[in-house]
């Protein structure tokens, strides 16, 4: 795996869908619906959304735990 | 000859003689609380870089004040969208044509008709500046790209939950402060412009008055403005009085130095203001001007770097001040609401400190007493303020405690929070107008 695969895992892929399906629910699902449930299904959309990007800072968070052990493993 | 009167040589006075007092003292008031912030600029109590331009500004436009020619005058009277009084209306446009109107040389902010706006452009020497970068809220994203260009994303990369949580915790006043303001008699888009206070980001609050309070804008930018010193002034108070010495100089366990790559911090950047500009629309610019300065960054595109750094963001926070300033001429900011303001405005950043700190105890609890509480009022937004003073909070206790990369992630995550609260505000307010 190159530099940058070993960089962009699933995570990316994952996180990004997730995100963009929490966008495409706020967006294009909840005008659908009507008043309370109208606000109720934006919001959870957008909670998805934002748990997308969630996702991705914690593949990258994981990434950065693997390589520190990594370092410290070459260290000793 | 001898009808001269010697105080028509002296505009400036005679125009602060002919004034009804409320004028008169509140231009004597101004002039002097201008030459004050001009005055703390220069000790530093206060933002220099916004605070000079802005108390020069306050001072030469409430003095200088004259009469008006009829053909400005008139302009500016039927360029401006009439009030509900009539009569009071009628008797402007009178003293327009007699040309005894007051008015300054500086803009007519007022002014909404284009072929008024265009006459007055070729009048008032910062009226293209105001009607191209500034209520259109260009200056606001010209600083927002500066500040992204100055933001390191990775802080918040490395540790993104911890960050996301106390920002989330910092907007506190963001949040409780609407209702306060609902309770004090404002209407939603007031109270949604005052809220935005809490979450210490001048452009932010800017942003959200234009769209959504655009007759009190002035107020309260200047209020907001105003309050980000209390930030470095008054925070550390707060500080010392929420959180017990012993807790201050708690030091946190060192961690692996790894960095996050530039290319994680630009994927992110784009995925990021991708999702948030599809959330919310609204606020797109503000998101747009935050992520290009990330991604030039990034990027390493050091010409592009130097001129967003330079020239972009000292020039808006030059002219914001400088316009800022000038908008405070008395009879533009007079209003009886500002009292409210000033208060609404203190207890929204006291609510964020406040929220911030409790934050900070949760993550300390959270963590089993690893987190140094102090962290939490760095989720105030106030880049990079609240995360030096935090950081200086805890060396004054433990020379040696190292907080700022994590005061800074939470920092630098605030900003983000804010700006979605802001789109959060400017979506919804109008739509509970409806």
């Amino acid at each position: 795996m190159n530099s940058v695969g070993k960089v962009f895992t699933g995570h990316w892929i994952y996180g990004t869908l997730i995100a963009f399906a929490g966008v495409a629910v706020s967006r294009l699902l909840a005008p659908e619906f009507a008043g309370r449930v109208h606000a109720m299904v934006a919001l959870a959309g957008q909670f998805v959304a934002l748990g997308g990007l969630m996702v991705i800072l914690r593949g990258i968070r994981r990434r950065l735990g693997r390589a520190a052990t990594g370092d410290a493993r070459s260290a000793s | 000859m001898h009808n001269l009167n010697p105080l028509d040589l002296f505009q400036g006075l005679t125009t602060l003689i002919a004034s009804p007092p409320s004028i008169l003292f509140g231009r004597l008031g101004l002039i002097v609380l201008g030459m004050v912030l001009l005055y703390l600029g220069k000790k530093g109590v206060l933002e220099p870089l916004l605070m000079i331009p802005m108390g020069l500004g306050m001072v030469a436009v409430n003095a200088g004040v004259l009469f008006l020619d009829p053909t400005t005058a008139t302009h500016i009277v039927t360029g401006t969208a009439a009030g509900p009084d009539l009569a009071a209306a009628q008797h402007q446009a009178a003293q327009a044509a007699a040309g005894h109107m007051p008015g300054t040389l500086f803009m007519s902010p007022l002014v909404e008709k284009t072929d008024s706006l265009m006459y007055l452009m070729q009048v008032d020497f910062l009226q293209p500046i105001y009607t191209f970068a500034f209520s259109n809220g260009l200056i606001a994203c010209f600083v927002f790209m500066g500040i992204g260009v100055l933001l390191d994303v990775g802080f918040v990369i490395a540790r993104p939950f911890l960050s996301m949580f106390l920002a989330i915790a910092a907007e506190l006043g963001t949040v409780a402060t609407f209702p306060i303001a609902i309770a004090f008699g404002l209407t939603n888009g007031e109270a949604a412009s005052i809220a935005m206070v809490g979450g210490a980001d001048g452009p932010m609050v800017l942003f959200t008055s234009l769209t959504l309070a655009r007759h009190l804008f002035v107020p309260i930018t200047v209020v907001a403005y105003l309050y980000l010193g209390l930030t470095y002034g008054g925070y550390p108070y707060l500080i010392r009085l929420l959180v017990p010495a012993k807790l201050r100089g708690l030091k946190m366990p060192a961690r692996p130095m790894v960095r996050v790559t530039a290319n994680e911090k630009l994927a992110f950047s784009v995925v990021g203001c991708a999702v948030l500009c599809l959330l919310f629309p609204a606020a797109a610019p503000l998101f747009l001007s935050l992520f290009v300065g990330v991604a030039v960054r990034e990027s390493g595109l050091r010409y592009f770097i130097a001129v967003i750094d330079g020239p972009i963001l000292y020039g808006a926070t030059m002219f914001l001040g400088l316009l800022l300033g000038v908008l405070c001429e008395a009879s533009t900011i007079l209003d009886p609401k500002v009292l409210i303001l000033l208060v609404l405005g203190i207890i929204a950043l006291l609510l964020s400190a406040v929220g911030g700190l409790l934050g900070g105890y949760a993550a300390y609890f959270f963590s089993g007493r690893k987190i140094n509480p102090v962290i939490g009022i760095a989720g105030v937004s106030c880049v990079p303020s609240t995360a030096k003073v935090a950081q200086k909070e805890v060396s004054n206790v433990c020379p040696d405690a190292l907080i700022l990369p994590e005061a800074l992630g939470a920092n630098i995550c605030g900003v983000i929070t804010s700006a979605i609260l802001t789109g959060i505000y400017i979506t919804i307010i109008p739509l509970l107008v409806k």
